[in-house]
């Protein structure tokens, strides 16, 4: 075996034994055990497998991975074209073979693959049609397998299904156009602590038949991740209730009611999904969930303070900014939260006590874009109208200065983050 | 009682042609109900430039304009007019600017964000379900900015698909459009800003 060939193989049984401890549910420092089933737990060790040579025909397959979309009751064919790399003449005859991980196993009447058999001379390709016909009752649904043209297999012993060397992975999702209509894919919000909030999740039927859904939270999503770790929600499902009506009729919009009494407690954030289980096969089991995210958001009470020193009599300024943000403004529509305009609450004390500030300036400044090559082209008739891409509101004080240590108290109102800053002298 | 029944059907028919009749009759056109406002200078044929403007709104099927706002300003003989109109129906307004000159109205450009709630939410629903838009969310984009929902005339459609109303939802924070074929319940172009 040449060298090139040996490296191959040792790379790719090493891929292989990566992925293999990937799920392996058990792992020592140099024996590994991998469970093919309860009854079978085989112990192998990492140098016999690695140093092990094997031998197998030499093909070449084009493409080597097959995706295509299918509607129950239609076919397609895939055309693979393989080539004999090796020395030798090689029987190729190609199947279907089950391979790990899929949702679904395909049926092996749904395929049938043309020449059944080739017998292929060195440098000799053959084409291959794999024709493929979904019945009209498969489940929707993403199936998945791999067609082996020879026997050789990896000798891995791990996984329930073997690894097939000379095969292509053909996988295939199986869909039909919704029935029903989620138009409400997710709710998110910012919500205060202690208020009440109700959205709407409306499903529109387009079929022509009525449909079942039975709202209830998922079991998923019930922590989160961060850069800091996990954390906990800032509230529990039972914040929420949900309302529903157990049948979309054919032709008309429902609605689910989701009511969230946010705790006087809560921080942080809220995520969630709701599963509407929905009773039609046109929609997979995955998809008719809606997420919930809710940013708890408290108005403080607190003011921040800002210590700072001057050197100087010279006047101070202050000026505080935030860029307002227009919170998921097309789902508000659902939601009673409507923002309110930002605003500052300032005190500022010296040695003496209290210093009066002047609010000198209010500014609300914004970026305005007149169209053109930032927007879609389909959009270009309305170049030279102004759109409001970014707005912020600043207000700017002064008093008159004086040597000492100085106090700065912000309270900002409905604001969400700011800036400031203190310039000591024109 | 035969008799009598003939005449009486004969005498609905009567009233429903002739409901039928004035009820033909009394339909306005659309144009007539719109409540124009000119704010600042009014040009001095502004019953004419009403009445042609008239002619040229498009609201989005289901919107119907409560007040129109109209601004002016003359350069070169040309009166550029900016319109924006407001309807019940709808968070947001459409806006038009015009030219007229030599007696001519010309739409120059518009931007039409006066759409039915549940058609906006539609063709944000279709917009996120298309492949493309889907993976490029998928890829860690943020979508929780605001799309912003567009209608597209007709006369613009054709050029990047066919000449009908199309709706554009656009997430101009990450450079994604896609332009919405409501009565196909489909995405017929996407734009990712890198063409």
């Amino acid at each position: 075996m040449h060298n090139k060939e040996r490296i191959r193989i040792h790379s790719l049984i090493v891929s292989m034994l990566l992925i293999g401890l990937a799920f392996s549910p058990v792992v020592s420092a140099d024996v590994k055990m991998y469970s093919t089933s309860e009854a079978e737990v085989i112990e192998v060790n990492d140098e016999s497998i690695l140093y092990q040579d094997i031998t197998f025909a030499k093909l070449n397959i084009n493409p080597t991975y097959s995706n295509t979309r299918l509607k129950p009751g239609s076919n397609d064919e895939i055309s693979v074209t393989v080539t004999n790399k090796d020395n030798k003449t090689i029987t190729l005859e190609p199947k279907m073979v089950p391979t790990a991980y899929e949702q679904n196993l395909f049926d092996e009447s749904w395929i049938s693959i043309t020449p059944a058999s080739k017998d292929l001379e060195p440098d000799e390709k053959v084409e291959f049609i794999i024709t493929v016909d979904i019945p009209e009752d498969a489940d929707i649904g993403n199936y998945g397998a791999d067609i082996a043209f020879t026997d050789d297999v990896m000798p891995q012993t791990y996984s329930v299904y073997p690894q097939y060397i000379n095969a292509m992975h053909f996988f295939i999702e199986v869909w039909t156009p919704p029935n029903i209509q989620i138009q409400t894919p997710y709710v998110s919000d910012r919500v205060e602590s202690g208020e009440v909030y109700d959205y709407e999740i409306k499903l529109k039927n387009i079929g022509d038949h009525d449909i079942g859904i039975d709202p209830e939270f998922s079991d998923e999503q019930r922590y989160f991740s961060s850069i800091y770790g996990t954390s906990s929600l800032a509230f529990e499902n039972d914040a929420i209730s949900i309302t529903a009506p157990s049948v979309v009729k054919a032709g008309e919009t429902a609605v689910v009611n989701v009511h969230l009494e946010v705790p006087d407690d809560a921080k942080g954030t809220y995520f969630g999904s709701i599963d509407l289980d929905i009773d039609d096969p046109s929609i997979d089991e995955w998809d008719d969930e809606v997420s919930l995210e809710f940013e708890v958001w408290t108005q403080p009470t607190e003011t921040y303070t800002k210590v700072f020193t001057t050197q100087t009599n010279n006047p101070i300024i202050i000026e505080v900014s935030t860029n307002t943000y227009n919170y998921d403004r097309w789902m508000e529509a659902d939601s009673q939260n409507q923002n309110e305009d930002p605003s500052f609450d300032l005190t500022l004390q010296n040695g003496s006590g209290d210093v009066e500030l002047n609010l000198v300036k209010t500014t609300y400044s914004g970026t305005v874009s007149l169209g053109a090559s930032s927007y879609p082209p389909w959009e270009i008739d309305g170049a030279g109208i102004y759109q409001e891409v970014t707005e912020s509101y600043v207000e700017t004080y002064d008093t008159s200065g004086s040597i000492g240590e100085w106090t700065l108290s912000i309270l900002p109102v409905n604001i969400e983050r700011f800036e400031y800053s203190i310039t000591i002298g024109d | 009682m035969v008799h009598i029944s003939k005449m009486s059907i004969a005498i609905l028919i009567m009233i429903f042609l002739s409901a039928g009749i004035f009820s033909l009759t009394d339909s306005t056109p659309s144009s007539s109900v719109n409540e124009f406002q000119w704010i600042g200078t009014t040009p001095a044929d502004f019953d004419k430039i009403e009445e042609d403007i008239a002619q040229q709104l498009s609201p989005y099927p289901g919107i119907e304009y409560d007040n129109i706002t109209l601004s002016a300003s003359e350069e070169s003989n040309k009166i550029h007019i900016h319109a924006t109109a407001s309807s019940p129906d709808s968070r947001y307004a459409d806006r038009y600017d015009f030219t007229y000159h030599d007696d001519e109205l010309i739409l120059a450009g518009y931007i039409l964000e006066a759409i039915p709630e549940s058609v906006r939410s539609e063709a944000i629903v279709l917009a996120i379900e298309n492949e493309e838009i889907a993976s490029a969310m998928d890829s860690g984009m943020q979508i929780k900015g605001d799309p912003s929902v567009k209608q597209i005339l007709p006369k613009t459609s054709e050029k990047f698909y066919t000449g009908k109303t199309l709706i554009s939802v656009t997430w101009l924070d990450i450079s994604i459009s896609a332009l919405v074929d409501m009565d196909t319940s489909t995405v017929v172009q996407v734009w990712t800003g890198l063409e």
